[in-house]
């Protein structure tokens, strides 16, 4: 009985592992998918719409979903004080209260604060060419990384099993 | 009005110019890299001491402009956001919130004989709005015959308040009195200096029922506001080019009333003008409203009618 009940637990712990695990790839390659968006949003906004940033990080911090809602809210709200000429710090400052709700490898990271020199050009053309930079930085990062969860995804079911079966093997 | 200009300028003046724009009636604020910082009154130019907020009229104690203030205000004045005001650049000012223009000047990168960007901007002119209603109120009743509004052309030399009188034209045509009923009035603000458009909402007091085309040429403007808005009065300012002249005919062809204004300092340097001969041979224009510097510097408001007989 005891040993059935320990099979059990074995079993849901290795299930409950498993899930958490493709949970947080999912979530990591989401957060990429949707920065890549913003990312989109935010130069065709400066470029194609002339839009101003205030208004651009207000309505994006109505729209985006978490954990980037907050962080364009606190964008904004400082930008509307008019106390820091460097946006692209700024970015970057804030961006690091916000470091552990985003599920990013360092490389990864790095783009997200690269983006905030975006903000800081001038120029529509070079406003396009440094957004399409980032773009395809991005792109490439989202290839990479579904491609990764894919294989961590089989990976852990794999051994998450196999480590469960044998515990149980053990036990019985 | 204050917090819309001390926004613009960088934190470490912004305390102590809060103080001297709440005890000084400022009418512009210059802006030049590696010079003193001037504020212009109606009496005269004062520099500005930085430790004590105060107006002075020697530059020894003056702030010195540095190119990272004019950085920060750039920044500041355009709302993080330079490239939206591109075109605007190229015209060589800006409009803030509130109405106030800040003309910019630099080095200029040309493109085939035309302004193509600004690359440096290095000097600021930050012109305070001054709204002056009910100025025009003594001529208003001048320009209305029934329900429409006499074909009327404002006359003046540089600096006395055409446009000033013009706008408040345009408020009390477009609002109406007890006596008068308010008139659609379509305003073409090709340098946003009538309405003074801030992302395209207009700053002053130009109406209930008036709508603006801003930053839009003369021609193109009066022709647009023809084909969509129906105004029964179209009001521009400074008509000067050929085109603008043409765009008038399509207006007064369409049944539409004019207001326009010219740079002329009488009615017979407006009758040199070789454009206007024809009209006024045909007696076209059934108003003349001259501004003109009086007695003791006052300004001096005449009406005439299609015949050049003065009304008031």
């Amino acid at each position: 009985m005891l040993k059935t009940f320990g099979a059990v637990l074995i079993l849901l712990a290795t299930a409950g592992f498993i899930c958490c695990m493709i949970r947080q790839l999912r979530e990591h390659d989401r957060q990429l998918l949707l920065w890549k968006e913003y990312l989109w949003k935010l130069q065709n906004g400066m470029e194609g719409w002339n839009s101003l940033l205030t208004e651009l990080f207000e309505e994006l911090s109505h729209t985006a979903e978490a954990p980037f809602a907050e962080f364009f809210e606190e964008m904004a709200e400082n930008l509307k004080k008019y106390e820091r000429s460097d946006i692209d710090r700024l970015w970057c400052e804030i961006a690091k209260n916000y470091q552990k709700q985003f599920m990013w490898r360092r490389d990864e990271w790095e783009i997200f604060l690269d983006s905030g020199k975006l903000l800081s050009l001038h120029d529509k053309e070079m406003i396009l060419k440094e957004g399409k930079l980032l773009s395809d930085r991005m792109s490439f990062f989202i290839q990479k990384a579904q491609k990764e969860t894919r294989e961590r995804e089989k990976v852990s079911i794999y051994l998450s099993l196999s480590a469960g079966i044998m515990l149980i093997l053990l036990l019985v | 009005m204050s917090e819309q200009i001390l926004s613009v300028f960088p934190i470490h003046m912004r305390e102590k110019l809060k103080k001297t724009l709440e005890t000084t009636r400022v009418e512009e604020l210059r802006v030049r890299v590696n010079r003193p910082f001037v504020l212009r009154t109606q009496a005269q130019d004062y520099f500005w001491d930085i430790q004590s907020g105060q107006c002075i009229t020697s530059p020894g104690q003056a702030y010195f402009i540095t190119e990272k203030d004019i950085s920060d205000m750039l920044t500041f004045l355009s709302r993080y956001s330079i490239y939206a005001y591109e075109e605007e650049l190229k015209s060589g000012y800006l409009t803030l919130e509130g109405g106030h223009r800040v003309g910019v000047a630099g080095h200029v990168l040309m493109e085939n004989g035309h302004v193509g960007k600004m690359s440096r901007i290095t000097f600021l002119n930050i012109r305070i709005a001054q709204e002056y209603k009910g100025c025009a109120e003594q001529i208003y009743p001048y320009l209305l015959k029934h329900d429409r509004m006499y074909h009327t052309l404002l006359l003046s030399a540089a600096g006395i308040g055409k446009t000033t009188y013009l706008r408040d034209l345009i408020r009390l045509l477009a609002t109406g009195d007890g006596q008068h009923a308010p008139l659609r009035v379509g305003v073409v603000d090709e340098r946003s200096e009538i309405a003074a458009g801030y992302m395209g909402i207009p700053q002053h007091d130009v109406g209930i029922h008036t709508d603006v085309m801003d930053g839009c040429s003369k021609p193109c403007g009066m022709l647009m506001l023809l084909r969509s808005m129906a105004p029964q009065v179209i009001a521009v300012d400074e008509l000067g080019g050929e085109a603008d002249f043409l765009a008038v005919e399509q207006v007064l062809n369409c049944g539409c009333s004019i207001l326009g204004t010219i740079h002329a300092a009488d009615i017979n340097e407006m009758m040199q003008k070789t454009r206007l001969k024809g009209w006024l041979e045909q007696e076209i224009f059934e108003r003349f409203i001259v501004l003109e510097y009086g007695e003791k510097n006052c300004r001096k408001i005449s009406v005439y009618d299609e015949k050049l007989e003065q009304l008031c």
